[in-house]
């Protein structure tokens, strides 16, 4: 393989028959709907030929997005052998790709489903996560599109199966008071019901199943954006109903980030960094009429806040007639697109 | 004359029910604008000196007499008093108030508290206990007012810089105050100082007798020491973080919001303290509740307008040493310095022995120069201003901006909404710069409307390498094309013949039309004299030609000023007052040319003589085209695309930053710009052809410039030699981590008994290294030279780049990272290589400079200057050239380099480089000196061997592809055993070399070329 643009930082399954595995764990036939894949990153395209294999009343159409231009011939030769598969030359992290795809007329047939009629049974994405900032960002900006709709939820509720690094997957899930509790898992596990679709070691050691390679024998704690972290297959499926509501997701976002700047210290603390007379919504949260697991000690650390928690500092917060109206200014670069991935 | 219209923002308030929306003076304007009043109030007084004092005592006292006075006037309103009016000052008073009392109760437990610490803790209560606390009151509020928006936080401020400014504005009071005290600044009342008006400046002789008869006199009363300690930074951090977190915990707002027809209210703080993200980093800021930021969005209190930033009224104070001068009170600085102890050293130093006297004689001169305004010029820009349009480069009073609108699918589409939050926020920040350029430009006509019937003053000090700038930031000479249009001489001098030539020529220069011959300038001046005359009578309401000038507010100024004197019954003998200015064609590069004796390059920026202008640019521009036909010819059709439009415009800007050391990259940058804005060249291409471009443009400069080429590497290999070095005592603390043989010693004996005493394995009887550092990294700690040198007037010049170490200072507020500059920490050798070319050039300049100042002065003529541009009265200007000249030559004929070189090696000689830090091309370059011992060369072949030292062939193949290469070979390192006689007998090793001494790789001077820089002296568009 040729090395070329835009394949640092990113590892690409290579072992063909846990690709087939892995599409087998996806459940694309279960329903017996013809799909449409949309595949993120696929590299050299082995992950991609293992969803080939699948018949076209399975799989009718698969979107390829990948910049790395040292990726493009072999995915080219892909796309000349099976006329079901349409190359993007651009990242998957550019939301402009989402709406020329769209444009172009390719979700033309896809039915646009309420979030209450069940899985979407004609879309699915696939794909890995590379290592590196952006793509932990696109991570916690797809998650969160969930409360609002946006995005491909669009179409209603559509599964993720991501092939992504370990850590990244640590901090998805982690619980409670674990030194891993992060904004992103907040988000994820407020919006999305996941698991792993592989067992947990399933695909180690990394380099049997993945390349480039690491190092084979590490002492020292790798990098998370180091090439060589383990990758974990995790299934992600937008909730019924989200916890996160599309009216007050601003004030989540708000909330989380503000809030985990310092994740150890108490909420009695902690809770004057929102706001000038912020802490008036301690009252609300320790208020004896809330059920049980609403109500927070005030001693409580930041990461030790449960879900339940977070939503009814969120509530309070919300109906708080002095709270910032400038929220989006605050946390001004969410959404922020950095063009560096286009090199 | 009508008064400043001042910048007003709209504020919109309920009145009755009803929305009223009216202007309203930023408070900070409205302050400066009092300020000002005193200058106006006291006119009628006589004594000037005694004026400038007034102007000068306590801005602080005078802040807050102001704010009493407008909080007595806000009660005795009470019943009419509209609180959203202006509530800013109202609730800056009531902090001040509260604040003042919390700190006297607060500063005395401090004091009770600290007299029972521990002796060895830092206290704090006397730094706090130097002014009475509603000083510090006051000073903390003002000082945090006037820092919102700064540094990139949205409505509040980044809390180091919030803490350290509080904690040096403190400081800065203090100092004033017992400069005050002390009766040094009041002493120019009756002291010496005051007969050096500028009438008395012609003898230099007769300054510097004075000047050294006032220090004196100030050295016997010995109060000047106690002033001049500093605070450390740790220091101002926590006297500023106690003051802040006062401020922080006392000031509040009631808050008040209407919802669905309830009206909540709630007392909230005014500041509070939070973390915001930055570039993957958690920032500690400041922010201000929002009832707060909103008063302050439109409306910054920006810095008090300090008398510091106004012109004077008497002529500077003579600089006695680096920190006395100008201003007559308060603490001044001869040299702006950040956070370098090692330059105020060395300044202080060569003050000591006397070196500074030409460079303070320097300043003294252009701090003497007299200026008026230009009441004529200065009407227009008030009627413009006034006007509030925009115009000739004055921003409009308001910028009709259409916000965008809110897309339907915004909800859903994460592009759409992405786009319009950018183009809100471009929205945003397009309003905040018109406001704050509109701000800036009111300085200014305020600054000239108070000063209109003044005489003024601009002391100057130098940035670090020696450049002079006047002190007043806002209006001076030096600043943009409306400040210079509004200054004129205060001196006025008979026309002349060859006068009114030059102020012909002037009109020609200012208006963009001086790349052609004089004779055809004046030309010019003469074939639009109906124009020059329509400008100056009907500047607004006329044909307004002086609107096409590069320059407008200049040109108008010439304008009226060629008028009257052209009008006037006999215009030889009119009188003139407006600055004519001569600006030298590519300055860095003439310095260089005249340095490297390049011929070629000496006659393409007008060092040598010809009937017309050169111009650098375009003959730079010629030879890459040449170079690109010649490609062609050699079968690279793609170039054709460029051939043929390789314009001056293309090249200019690498050619001008090619002095300041411009690298291939930035080259390209610029480049690829100028190819993307020609339209049609397809945005892939245009990168290859701007590496192109850039690559050839660089090399016709290196062949154009050959001895300059030589000297810029010369001078960025004699850099990265020193900033790599150590001295000698140290060397031995880098082997063995001791600094003295004693104390390795000691530690050998030590560790010995320990093993004795022990006799477990894991004593090793060796003496281990203090610190857990590897012989490599205490190298790198220890290169802590960096580069020093004397300008030919004598005043040294330390390059301030060190690798940033920051200390960690716990305060009040929270932990904070800063630079200590008491620090040792090690150089950046790559920042002192790369600035050292273009600081030492710009040294020069700024030598020729002072020099030409001097010698002016010494004429009897005016002189001001703007870097490489000097002005004087238009009867001088030939005057003026011939000394130009006369100062570049005696400059250039002094032997710089060698006397640079010396000075290094007298510095540095015995300085030793490691032995591991020598690139390939360093051992190249030494094994090839025939002056360099044979043993020193046969140690780092050994030394250098061991590593590796890869074939200079081999290193540089990778940069220029398919050239051939031979190898040089290596002298074959001799067998130890035979290099040495009697004591490697014993079959004792030599350890292999670590060190060189500095002398042996400092490289020897490029050759120069063969142009004789006195030639110069015939040539006609040398400063032009």
């Amino acid at each position: 393989m040729k090395k070329g643009v835009g394949t640092s930082e990113r590892s690409y399954l290579f072992n063909p028959v846990a690709a087939r595995e892995l599409v087998e764990t996806y459940g694309l036939e279960e329903n017996g709907y013809p799909k449409i894949v949309l595949e993120t990153y696929p590299g050299p395209g082995v992950l991609t030929r293992a969803l080939l294999a699948l018949p076209r009343t399975t799989l009718k159409k698969l979107i390829v997005c990948e910049y790395g231009r040292g990726f493009h011939p072999d995915l080219e030769a892909l796309a000349a052998a099976d006329d079901r598969v349409h190359l993007v030359k651009e990242g998957a992290y550019y939301w402009t790709v989402y709406h020329e795809l769209e444009e172009q007329g390719h979700f033309a047939d896809l039915p646009r489903l309420d979030f209450n009629d069940g899985i979407h049974p004609n879309f699915r994405m696939v794909g890995h996560l590379p290592l590196n900032v952006l793509a932990a960002q696109w991570l916690s900006q797809i998650l969160r599109a969930i409360a609002d709709r946006a995005w491909m939820y669009a179409y209603g509720r559509v599964p993720i199966h991501l092939l992504i690094p370990e850590p990244q997957w640590q901090r998805v899930s982690a619980p409670p008071m674990s030194k891993d509790r992060c904004k992103l898992s907040i988000i994820a596990q407020a919006n999305a019901d996941f698991n792993l679709t592989l067992p947990q070691d399933y695909l180690k050691p990394y380099n049997s199943f993945f390349y480039p390679r690491g190092h084979d024998v590490t002492t020292k704690k790798l990098k998370d954006t180091a090439v060589g972290n383990n990758m974990m297959a995790v299934n992600f499926v937008p909730k019924i109903d989200p916890i996160i509501k599309s009216a007050d997701s601003d004030e989540w976002d708000f909330l989380t980030r503000q809030l985990f700047v310092n994740k150890t210290l108490s909420l009695e603390k902690s809770i004057s960094y929102l706001a000038p007379g912020a802490s008036i919504l301690l009252e609300h949260v320790t208020d004896p009429k809330l059920p049980l697991e609403a109500q927070i000690p005030i001693k409580t650390p930041i990461r030790g806040l449960t879900v339940e928690q977070w939503r009814s500092l969120a509530n309070a917060f919300s109906k708080w007639p002095f709270k910032p109206d400038n929220i989006k200014a605050l946390t001004n670069d969410e959404w922020k697109e950095i063009k560096v991935e286009r090199k | 004359m009508e008064p400043v219209q001042p910048v007003q923002k709209e504020v919109i308030r309920l009145e009755d029910g009803v929305q009223i929306t009216e202007g309203q003076i930023p408070y900070n304007i409205q302050h400066m604008r009092d300020t000002l009043q005193q200058v106006l109030n006291n006119r009628s007084q006589s004594d000037l000196e005694k004026r400038q004092l007034d102007m000068e005592r306590t801005v602080y006292d005078f802040a807050k007499q102001r704010r009493e006075f407008e909080a007595r006037n806000l009660k005795d309103l009470k019943i009419n008093t509209n609180l959203t009016k202006e509530p800013l000052q109202q609730w800056m008073w009531q902090w001040y108030k509260l604040l003042k009392d919390r700190l006297a109760e607060d500063i005395k437990d401090i004091k009770e508290r600290e007299a029972n610490a521990k002796p060895d803790a830092v206290p704090l209560a006397p730094f706090l206990s130097c002014l009475t606390p509603d000083v510090l009151a006051s000073i903390t509020v003002m000082e945090v007012m006037s820092l919102p928006s700064s540094g990139g936080v949205e409505g509040g401020m980044k809390t180091t810089r919030a803490l350290l400014d509080v904690g040096k504005a403190v400081e800065a009071e203090y100092q004033a105050r017992i400069l005050r005290r002390n009766g040094l600044s009041d002493k120019a009342n009756n002291g010496p100082a005051r007969t050096m008006s500028h009438q008395s400046l012609s003898s230099l002789l007769d300054r510097r007798a004075q000047r050294e008869a006032i220090k004196s006199d100030a050295d016997k009363r010995k109060k000047r020491p106690e002033v001049l300690l500093e605070w450390s930074a740790p220091i101002r951090l926590k006297v500023g973080a106690f003051l802040v977190d006062h401020l922080v915990k006392i000031a509040k707002v009631e808050a008040s919001k209407t919802e669905n027809g309830i009206t909540h209210t709630q007392e909230q703080e005014a500041f509070y303290h939070c973390y915001e993200h930055m570039r993957g980093m958690k920032i500690g800021v400041i922010r201000l509740n929002r009832i707060v930021a909103e008063q302050l969005e439109h409306d910054p209190v920006t810095p008090l307008v300090h008398p510091r930033q106004l012109p004077m009224l008497v002529p500077p104070r003579p600089w006695l040493d680096p920190q006395d001068g100008g201003y007559l009170t308060g603490r001044a600085a001869a040299m702006r310095i950040r956070e370098c102890q090692e330059q105020k050293a060395h300044l202080d130093e060569a003050s000591r022995e006397g070196h500074l006297q030409h460079v303070f004689d320097g300043l003294d001169v252009l701090g003497s120069t007299p200026w008026v305004v230009n009441k004529e010029v200065f009407e227009v820009a008030l009627k413009v201003w006034n006007s509030g349009e925009e115009f000739a480069g004055l921003p409009p009073a308001s910028k009709n901006l259409k916000a965008p609108e809110r897309p339907v699918d915004y909800d859903t589409n994460l592009k759409t909404r992405t786009d319009y939050q950018h183009a809100i926020r471009e929205l945003e920040s397009q309003k905040r710069n018109n406001h704050s350029e509109r701000c800036a430009v009111n300085y200014k006509m305020d600054i000239a409307h108070a000063f209109r019937d003044e005489v003024m003053f601009f002391p100057h000090n130098l940035d670090f390498r020696g450049r002079a700038y006047p002190i007043p930031p806002h209006l001076s000479h030096i600043g943009d094309d409306l400040s210079r249009g509004l200054l004129k001489f205060a001196e006025r001098r008979r026309l002349g013949e060859r006068g009114l030539r030059w102020l012909k020529i002037h009109l020609a220069n200012v208006f963009g039309n001086d790349k052609i011959s004089m004779d055809a300038r004046e030309q010019f001046a003469m074939d639009h004299l109906e124009d020059i005359y329509d400008s100056a009578k009907n500047p607004l309401d006329g044909k307004k030609w002086w609107l096409k000038a590069d320059d407008p507010w200049q040109c108008l100024a010439t304008c009226m000023e060629l008028r009257t004197a052209l009008d006037s019954p006999n215009p030889i003998e009119y009188e003139s007052n407006l600055p004519v200015h001569q600006d030298g064609t590519c300055n860095g590069l003439q310095h260089y040319a005249a340095l490297g004796g390049d011929a070629v390059g000496a006659a393409q920026v007008n060092l040598d003589v010809a009937d017309r202008p050169s111009d650098v640019y375009s003959f730079v521009a010629r030879m890459v085209e040449e170079e690109i036909k010649k490609d062609i010819a050699q079968g690279h059709a793609d170039l054709a695309l460029i051939s043929g439009r390789v314009s001056r415009k293309v090249v200019k800007q690498t050619v001008m930053t090619t002095v300041y050391g411009v690298t291939m990259v930035g080259a390209r940058a610029q480049i690829e710009r100028q190819l993307r804005d020609l339209g049609d060249i397809h945005h892939e291409k245009c990168w290859s052809l701007a590496n192109y471009l850039a690559r050839k443009t660089l090399t016709c400069i290196g062949d154009l410039f050959k001895g300059a080429n030589g000297i810029q590497q010369w001078l960025s290999i004699a850099a990265r030699t020193i900033s790599r070095s150590v001295p000698e005592p140290r060397t031995h603390y880098c082997e063995t981590g001791y600094s003295t043989p004693e104390q390795l010693e000691a530690a050998a004996k030590k560790a010995a008994a320990k093993k004795a005493a022990s006799k477990s394995s894991d004593s090793t009887g060796v003496a281990k290294p203090l610190t857990k550092t590897s012989e490599t990294e205490r190298i790198r700690q220890e290169q802590m030279v960096s580069v020093i040198w004397s300008t030919p007037l004598g005043l040294p010049i330390v390059q301030p780049y060190r690798k940033t170490t920051r200390k960690q200072v716990k305060t009040n507020l929270q932990t904070v990272f800063i630079s200590d500059p008491n620090q040792r920490s090690a150089v950046s050798p790559r920042k002192q290589a790369s600035a050292f070319p273009p600081n030492f050039i710009h040294s020069l300049d700024a030598t020729h400079m002072l020099l030409t100042a001097i010698t002016m002065n010494k004429a009897g003529l005016a002189f001001a200057s703007v870097h490489d541009s000097y002005w004087t009265h238009p009867s001088c200007v030939d005057e003026m050239s011939g000394i130009i000249r006369e100062t570049f030559i005696k400059l250039h004929t002094e032997n710089i380099l060698e006397k640079l070189r010396g000075g290094f090696i007298e510095r540095y000689g015995n300085f030793k480089v490691p032995v591991e830090d020598l690139l390939d091309e360093d051992i190249d370059r030494v094994l090839g000196q025939s002056d360099v011992p044979e043993e020193i060369k046969q140690g780092i072949v050994e030394a250098t061997g061991q590593r590796g030292y890869k074939l200079r062939a081999q290193h540089v193949e990778d940069e220029y592809e398919g050239d051939l290469f031979v190898p040089r070979p290596l002298p074959l390192p001799k067998q130890a055993a035979s290099a040495e006689g009697s004591g490697a007998a014993e079959g004792a090793t030599v350890p292999p070399l670590r060190w060189v001494d500095l002398k042996y790789i400092l490289p020897p001077l490029p050759e120069r070329g063969d142009f004789d820089v006195s030639r110069t002296r015939q040539s006609q568009y040398f400063f032009s």
